[in-house]
């Protein structure tokens, strides 16, 4: 149930409360009331029809270099 | 954005020959336990125990909103369903988990007025196109939680509308379970989605107490797999501490907004967690100020205190705490199937016997 859906942010109605997002081409209606400083192109993770969190593209990179640094770390092990 | 790179063979490949070289320094097996349905979807769906080392074993823990649900909230909502003139919306998933008697999709076939909603807000639909008082039979953790509380706080909600909570709080329910010894693990994959709510501070006392480490993690193979990886070396390295392995989603605080609109509705009271018991401080009540909306408050509801969770033969109690698989259960894909399910893990794809029956693990 805790199922959560990286979809992206195609449109914000007024007031910022909802709007509509996308993924593969299926258009969900979402809520946004979870989430400040939302823009259209952003990414999201929907959960039961409501935004939980914005995807943070910065920190997806941090999360790669997470597991390459873990995997550098191992490779160089004697 | 691109995220497939989560699942991209060659890490994946890179980060299980990772984990083999870490295992390999532990003479022991290593149990280490998530705690989320999702998660054990995942697994059994890229197939990660195939890729893990003999003594590492990952097991399912009380991950599973539905399969915690009470059958004294499900034979009081039944009971209040056949007897007023009331409509029960809730999730798909709880349509099918047995109660004592009934469950939901038996009662509507006696006449019940049950309907499946995807969230609180189809749910608030669903109310203002119906004459009668509609009762969203709210089940979920804090994920599913902080919707519900947010519709509350900014949304016109109808007259007609009513909640009965059966959402739970899990840091303090997976805690409890682990000081009563009915849970252990030698490392824990925090849940994700609803890590990104509570935020990872909340698991720092499992360190503190326990000296477990935790580790968040998202739902691609990488992810989980990273996890792992990252459980191990803090075992290695006798330094045991949260580490957020899913940082792209979750804030080490959580998601604040979501915080203060639960806090701003609920508060935390001890609820019933089904063949666990009653464990406090885990179940979210309304407060006082949305007493209005509070089901529990508003109807006449009857419960009994001849409830039966787990019917005879049915082991789920002892899969939720991942004290045994499915396998060990002399029902599982017997008697016991997702079409005719005997226990809640059957019926919740968050349920481990239903992860294990979808994945054809037999």
């Amino acid at each position: 149930m805790c199922l959560g859906i990286a979809m992206k942010v195609v449109e914000i109605y007024d007031g910022g409360m909802d709007g509509v997002v996308e993924v593969g081409g299926v258009k969900r209606h979402c809520f946004f009331h979870m989430i400040d400083d939302l823009k259209v192109g952003d990414y999201v993770i929907v959960h039961a029809g409501c935004a939980i969190e914005k995807i943070d593209e910065e920190e997806a990179q941090e999360n790669l270099k997470l597991i390459e640094q873990c995997l550098l770390g191992e490779e160089n092990e004697p | 954005m691109n995220l497939e790179v989560f699942n991209d063979p060659e890490i994946v490949k890179k980060l299980s020959e990772a984990i083999k070289r870490e295992s390999s320094k532990i003479d022991r097996t290593v149990k280490i336990m998530h705690i989320c349905g999702t998660h054990e979807n995942s697994i059994v769906r890229f197939g990660l125990r195939d890729l893990l080392p003999e003594n590492i074993n990952v097991i399912a823990g009380p991950g599973c909103p539905v399969c915690v649900t009470s059958s004294r909230d499900i034979d009081a909502i039944i009971d209040l369903a056949l007897n007023d003139d009331v409509r029960i919306t809730t999730f798909g998933d709880m349509l099918k988990v047995p109660g004592t008697k009934l469950s939901f999709q038996k009662a509507r076939s006696l006449g019940a007025d049950i309907q499946m909603t995807y969230s609180i807000f189809d749910a608030i639909e669903q109310a203002r196109k119906s004459k009668k008082p509609n009762i969203f039979f709210a089940c979920g953790f804090e994920t599913t939680a902080a919707p519900t509380a947010s519709a509350l706080i900014d949304l016109e909600i109808p007259e007609n509308f009513f909640i009965y909570s059966v959402h739970k709080y899990t840091p303090n329910g997976v805690y409890a379970l682990l000081k009563s010894g009915k849970i252990n693990m030698d490392g824990l994959i925090l849940p994700g989605h609803a890590a990104t709510i509570s935020g990872l501070k909340v698991y720092e006392r499992f360190v503190e107490d326990f000296g477990i480490p935790c580790v968040s993690a998202g739902f691609e193979a990488a992810d989980i797999l990273l996890a792992i990886l990252l459980i191990l070396k803090q075992l290695n390295s006798g330094t045991p501490k949260v580490e957020n392995g899913y940082r792209r989603v979750i804030n080490y605080e959580g998601n604040i907004r979501a915080q203060e609109a639960l806090n701003k509705v609920f508060f935390l009271d001890s609820a019933i967690w089904r063949g666990l018991g009653e464990i406090d401080e885990t179940g979210y009540e309304l407060k006082d100020e949305y007493s209005r909306f509070d089901a529990k408050k508003i109807f006449k509801i009857k419960y009994s205190e001849d409830f039966i969770e787990h019917q005879k033969g049915c082991r789920c109690a002892e899969v939720i705490l991942g004290n045994v698989t499915p396998l060990d259960c002399p029902l599982y894909a017997k008697r016991c199937t997702p079409e005719d399910p005997i226990g809640p893990c059957m019926v919740s794809d968050e349920g481990t016997c239903k992860n294990w029956y979808d994945g054809g693990i037999e």
